[in-house]
């Protein structure tokens, strides 16, 4: 039973770690596009004395949907500042016990934020709220990929808090 | 309660969170919410509403857009061979002085410091080449190591810089300003190391020293560029200099903003790897998953900063604690000295960007009622948190060229003492005479 368990636990882990690299690609594809817009309307600047319009707001969008989207994959990276000092002071079991109470602390700062990203989503998807620019974009399209992004970071520190418990149990 | 009371509850709260080994941005978020709600008496569902127009804003705000771009420059350039032609480069240059070519670390980091805005990619793509270099050749280690972990650190004073584009964003200063004001600074630092560098290799006639024939014995990179000529160098540097002259040009020339700028600079450096046949489609992928990691790492904390400072502001604690330090009648020296010492502190322990947002908050509102100007604050801030990457036990130029050169990170702290007690120095020239850091910007957009 308990074999099973820690299997199951493990194979929830490779596949949270696999399907946050997938979602960290879109984010490095975000990247490259904002890349491409920047350089898109120096050229029309430059050479043909227009614009897009909608630079600003449209890299706006694709950096908070970079941010969000790429969370898991630079949590399981562990990349996120952190400051180690009591975990020096700590025993094998003492850490993974600290580690699976740092997740779940992550788990409630995010579900605070969830919440209350959610709560705008909704309302722009409801009432149709569009940007105030030329393009008019409906702001629930980009605060959606933001929504995606932190509930599947959310359910990565889930994930997490379960194999740091299973490890404490080990140590 | 009043601001003081609140400001030391909820100074306690971040210090604990930290030390409990949470993350920084967690710890941020949770001080954040629960000051709101304990010290405020707000309900969730206010915290929410807040919290949540605060990320929007700060996860989509265009000037941060630059960061990515600038660390991706950094990370494209530490994985082609490009930090190779800066040092072939700056070798017949500064090989001439005393010293050697000691200071190819310092006008290295200098010069690649225009290019990149960070102090670890700066540090990195720099050490890579000369702590192998300068290794075979029998230089000092103490003071190729200090050297280069002193003058990595000007990645971010020298700009385009990161952490001057998160100061810009949480202080609400211009960011093209502060890149301005960044510039004198950075190369009277690089001056005052490579002096001391050229001093104490005299001071001690350092076998490597011109002149000596063990220096002539092992002139700089012999097997590449054994007759390599000031032509040569020009070759290697101009592409360098271009995309330095395109990132900055486009900014002070009003073409570009720094976003744009780093959009430019970015093209620049594919051009010039693909041209050199240095761009791969691996080094293009590995280069782009880098940047990802690190941008997410400093964003997490500037938007968790973003929270908080909006947390204190609710409950005017930046307002009052201005008013309480005004009041008490501390002199802008004395506030500059304090801070000094609070911020050597923070970082033995924290990075660069961590310390910039957990402080600012509460300090940007005492600068402004001390009648200090949020420039050369902005540069005073950025030279404490350089000293801080060089500081152990977190100091990351130090966790990079341990990592490069394998020499333990407490043999390192003492190479990179001496650097550190420059910049306290130029840090007390820049306050007697701010003209150097304020002369710049001044003139370019007055």
């Amino acid at each position: 039973m308990t074999g099973k368990n820690i299997s199951f636990i493990a194979h929830l882990d490779g596949a949270m770690t696999r399907s946050g690299r997938w979602l960290s690609w879109v984010s490095v594809a975000l990247i490259v596009y904002m890349l491409g817009h920047i350089a898109l309307e120096i050229v029309l600047r430059a050479f043909f004395d227009t614009s897009t319009f909608v630079l600003e707001e449209f890299v706006g969008y694709a950096l908070g949907a970079m941010i969000f989207l790429a969370l898991a994959a630079t949590h399981t990276e562990d990349r996120l500042i952190r400051v180690n000092l009591l975990k020096n002071f700590l025993g094998p079991r003492g850490r993974e016990i600290a580690d699976a109470f740092a997740n779940l602390a992550a788990m409630g700062a995010c579900l605070l934020l969830f919440g209350a990203l959610y709560n705008i989503f909704t309302r722009n998807l409801r009432f149709g709220i569009t940007s105030s620019s030329f393009a008019e974009t409906p702001l629930w399209i980009p605060q959606s990929l933001i929504i995606v992004g932190l509930g599947f970071y959310i359910l990565r520190l889930a994930v997490n808090v379960l194999v740091h418990a299973e490890k404490s149990l080990k140590a | 309660m009043d601001p003081l009371t609140s400001a030391a509850v909820v100074l306690a709260a971040i210090l604990l969170v930290l030390a409990s080994g949470i993350w920084i941005y967690v710890g941020l978020i949770l001080v954040a919410a629960g000051s709101l709600m304990f010290l405020g008496d707000m309900p969730l569902d206010r915290v929410m509403n807040i919290f949540g127009s605060i990320i929007l804003r700060s996860a989509g705000s265009w000037e941060l857009s630059a960061i990515p771009l600038f660390i991706w420059i950094g990370e494209l350039i530490l994985k082609t061979d490009i930090s190779m032609r800066i040092f072939r480069g700056l070798a017949p240059i500064v090989g001439r002085l005393p010293g050697g070519l000691i200071h190819s670390n310092v006008f290295g980091c200098t010069l690649f410091s225009a290019i990149c805005g960070s102090s670890a990619a700066t540090t990195a793509t720099v050490g890579k080449i000369t702590i192998t270099e300068l290794g075979h050749k029998n230089y000092r280690e103490s003071l190729v190591l200090g050297s280069l972990a002193g003058s990595g650190s000007l990645g971010l004073l020298i700009p385009p810089s990161i952490v001057m584009i998160v100061y810009g964003v949480l202080a609400e200063v211009p960011i093209d300003r502060l890149f301005a004001a960044g510039i004198l600074p950075g190369i009277f630092i690089a001056i005052v190391f490579s002096v001391y560098v050229a001093i104490r290799c005299l001071i001690s006639g350092d076998q490597n020293a011109p002149g000596s024939p063990q220096y002539r014995a092992v002139a700089p990179l012999e097997e590449p560029a054994q007759h390599y000529t000031l032509w040569n160098s020009l070759q290697d540097l101009a592409p360098i200099m271009l995309i330095v002259g395109l990132v900055l040009g486009s900014i002070y020339t009003g073409l570009a903003t720094p976003s744009e700028a780093a959009g430019i600079g970015m093209v620049s450096v594919l051009v010039l790897t693909a041209v050199t046949r240095a761009l791969t489609w691996d080094v293009f992928q590995s280069s782009l998953m880098s940047t990802l990691h690190t941008s997410i790492m400093i964003f997490t904390v500037v938007i968790a900063a973003s929270l908080i400072s909006t947390a204190l502001g609710y409950l005017h604690i930046p307002i009052g604690l201005a008013n309480y330090i005004v009041g008490s009648d501390i002199s802008p020296g004395q506030f500059i000295l304090l801070t000094s010492v609070f911020f050597l502190f923070l970082g033995m322990i924290l990075d660069g960007v961590s310390i910039i947002v957990m402080t600012l908050p509460i300090l940007f509102s005492i600068v402004q009622g001390l009648g200090i100007d949020p420039i050369w604050f902005g540069i005073y801030l950025v030279i404490m948190v350089e000293i801080g990457q060089i500081t152990p036990p977190v100091g990351f130029n130090l966790m990079i060229i341990h990592s490069i050169s394998g020499v333990p990170i407490s043999r390192m702290a003492l190479y990179a003492l001496p650097f550190c007690f420059l910049m306290c120095l130029c840090v007390a020239i820049f306050y007697f005479i701010p003209e150097i850091v304020m002369y710049l910007p001044n003139t370019l957009f007055n």
